[in-house]
C-alpha cells in the first residue's frame, strides 16, 4: 500500500513494484489509512509531506493500534535530514526521494519475507 | 563694556582690578586694572556652541542610531535616532542601560560580544533584535571602531546601529521559497527516476541492451539534476541556520575507499589514486562527510580535463584525521584563492562556459566541514594543479585523545 499526494509518484512506483511481483494498492488520501477495518496490506509505504497530512502523524497511529500495529511502515520523503523524527515517529526504516528502485525493493523484501 | 579710543569700537572686557597698598604703612595708593578682550574667548565659545549643534543635527538627521562608548564600554552617548528606537530616554540609554532595548533572548549574546571586542580593541560587529519603540521587533546590526587619541591612548568606541529588517525579511523570503521549490522540483523527479529504472530492467529482460543503455545514461543525468537540487536545498538551510547533522562514529578510511571506488566510474580519464594513512574512527555525520568528499573529488575531475589521475591522500595528525585531494589541471590564482569558498563564487574568464556548476558545492562543505569543528583549506599553482585539503577532529568513544 503506497500513500502519496502525487499522482505521478503513486503510478510510477506503482509500475515499478507490479513488474517485480507485488500487488500494490495505492491512495492519495493519507488519512483514509486510519479507517483501514480490513484487508492490511504487508507493507505500506508513506510519504511524509501530503497535503494537510503528516505522514509521521499517520505512522504514530497505526502503531499505537494493536490492530494495525504490525505492519511494517517504511516513511519516504524529499528530505534526508528529517530520517530521525521519521524513526521516532515508529517507522520500521526511512527512504529519501529520489531514490534507487533497488533501495526501494531491498527494504520491501526485508519487511516482507 | 568700553569704547575703544581710538576707533570708537565698543566691546566687551574682562576687568581685573587690584588694589595697590603702601609696602610699609599699608595704606592704599592706588588701583591697577588689567582688561581683557573678551571677543576672542565669546568667539571660540560661540564656534564650539555652533558645533555642537551642528554635530546634534547630524547625529539626528542620520537614520541610523549612532553611539559613543568609553574605554570599558559604558556607553557615553547615543543620538537621537537610537533614542528613539529605544523607547527610553536619553540618560537611561548611558552606561549599560542601552541593551533593555535588545530583545531578551539576544541580549546576553549581544552583550558579551560588545564587552569581549572593547576588551581585546577589535572591530565590533554584532546583529541582535531589538524591540523598537513602535511596537514591533526589528533586526539590527551594530559596529563600532576603537578610538585613539594624538598620543595613540586607547579612549573608547565609536559606532553605529544600522535597520536591516528589511533585508532579514527578503533573505527569509527568498530561503522559503528555494526551499519550497526544491521540494516540488524533487516530487516530479522521483517519478521519473521511477519510471527510468523500470524501463532499464524492462529492456535488459527482453534483451534490448542498447536501448537500456540509454536509459541508463538518463538515469545518470536524473541523479545530477537531484544533486543540483539538493545543492539549492542545503544552501538555503545553511543561510538560515537550519543545517542538522546525524553524528556517529565511522572508519574514515573506509568511507574514503568506498567513495572513490564508485566515483571512479564517472571519469575514464583520471585514476583516482589513494594513499591511505591510518585514520581510525571519526564522529560525524557520514553522509554529509562523504558529501564534502565527492564535492572535492568531482571538482578535482572537472577543474583537470587535461589531466590522468586525481591523488587522494588520508593521514592522521595529532588528533585530526586529515583528507587530501590533490589535482593536476588549471590551477587558481593567487588573487582567487581566498574567494573559491565563497557561496556563489565560479571560475570566471575565458573558462566560464566551459566549468558547470552552480558555485554552491565548495561553500556548501566548508560549511559542513566549519560545523563538525574542522578545517578546509586549498593550495594551489595556476597551470600546475590544486591541492584541497580538510581536516576533522578526532574522537573515541570516552572523548578521550585519539590514539
Amino acid at each position: 500500500m503506497i500513500a502519496d499526494d502525487d499522482p505521478g509518484i503513486l503510478d510510477a512506483v506503482g509500475i515499478m513494484l507490479e513488474y517485480e511481483g507485488y500487488e500494490v494498492d495505492s491512495t492519495l488520501n493519507g488519512s483514509s489509512l486510519l479507517t483501514m477495518n480490513d484487508k492490511f496490506a504487508d507493507l505500506l509505504l508513506l510519504d511524509i509531506w501530503m497535503s494537510g497530512v503528516d505522514g509521521r502523524d499517520i505512522c504514530r497511529h497505526l502503531k499505537k493500534n494493536p490492530q494495525t500495529g504490525n505492519i511494517p511502515i517504511v516513511l519516504i520523503s524529499a528530505s534526508k535530514d528529517i530520517e530521525r523524527s521519521a524513526m521516532e515517529a515508529g517507522a520500521d526504516d526511512f527512504l529519501a526521494k529520489p531514490f534507487e528502485i533497488s533501495d526501494l525493493l531491498e527494504k520491501i523484501e526485508k519487511y516482507t519475507c | 563694556m568700553v569704547r575703544h579710543l581710538q576707533t570708537g569700537e565698543i566691546f566687551p572686557v574682562f576687568n581685573n582690578c587690584i588694589r595697590i597698598d603702601d609696602p610699609i604703612t599699608g595704606t592704599p595708593i592706588g588701583v591697577g586694572a588689567v582688561m581683557r578682550d573678551l571677543r576672542p574667548e565669546m568667539a571660540a565659545k560661540k564656534a564650539l556652541a555652533d558645533n555642537e549643534q551642528l554635530l546634534r543635527n547630524i547625529t539626528s538627521a542620520a537614520p541610523t542610531g549612532l553611539w559613543m562608548s568609553d574605554v570599558q564600554g559604558a556607553i557615553t552617548y547615543v543620538n537621537q535616532t537610537w533614542v528613539d528606537w529605544s523607547a527610553a530616554s536619553y540618560e537611561d540609554n548611558l552606561g549599560s542601560g542601552w541593551a533593555n532595548a535588545i530583545v531578551e533572548e539576544d541580549r546576553v549574546r549581544a552583550s558579551a560580544k560588545f564587552l569581549n571586542d572593547v576588551t581585546n580593541r577589535n572591530l565590533y560587529e554584532v546583529e541582535f533584535r531589538i524591540n523598537h519603540a513602535d511596537g514591533t521587533v526589528r533586526w539590527c546590526v551594530a559596529n563600532g571602531r576603537p578610538q585613539y587619541d594624538s598620543e595613540s591612548n586607547f579612549t573608547g568606541y565609536i559606532g553605529a546601529c544600522v535597520d536591516i529588517t528589511e533585508q532579514k525579511n527578503l533573505q527569509q523570503q527568498k530561503d522559503d521559497f528555494i526551499g519550497i521549490a526544491s521540494h516540488e522540483l524533487k516530487t516530479p523527479v522521483t517519478s521519473i527516476k521511477a519510471y527510468t529504472q523500470v524501463l532499464e530492467r524492462m529492456l535488459s529482460k527482453n534483451g534490448e541492451s542498447k536501448e537500456a543503455g540509454m536509459i541508463s545514461k538518463m538515469d545518470k543525468q536524473i541523479n545530477r539534476l537531484t544533486s543540483l537540487i539538493g545543492d539549492l536545498l542545503d544552501v538555503t538551510k545553511i543561510n538560515s541556520g537550519r543545517l542538522q547533522f546525524n553524528d556517529q562514529e565511522f572508519d574514515f578510511n573506509m568511507l574514503v575507499k568506498d567513495l572513490v571506488e564508485d566515483l571512479q566510474h564517472t571519469s575514464a580519464k583520471h585514476t583516482l589514486v589513494v594513499d591511505f594513512a591510518s585514520t581510525g574512527y571519526v564522529f560525524g555525520d557520514k553522509e554529509r562527510i562523504r558529501q564534502v568528499i565527492t564535492n572535492l573529488i568531482t571538482n578535482a575531475i572537472k577543474y583537470s580535463p587535461n589531466a590522468d589521475k586525481i591523488i587522494i591522500r588520508t593521514s592522521l595528525k595529532k588528533n585530526e584525521v586529515r583528507l587530501c585531494v590533490q589535482d593536476f589541471g588549471i590551477g587558481i590564482s593567487e588573487d582567487k584563492i581566498e574567494r573559491v569558498f565563497e557561496q556563489f563564487y565560479r571560475v570566471s574568464g575565458d573558462m566560464q562556459h566551459t566549468f558547470p556548476g552552480l558555485g554552491l558545492g565548495l561553500y556548501i562543505s566548508s560549511e559542513i566541514i566549519k560545523r563538525e569543528g574542522g578545517r578546509i583549506w586549498v593550495t594551489s599553482t595556476v597551470g600546475e594543479g590544486s591541492t584541497f585539503c580538510f581536516s576533522l577532529p578526532v574522537y573515541n568513544q570516552n572523548n578521550n585523545s585519539a590514539t
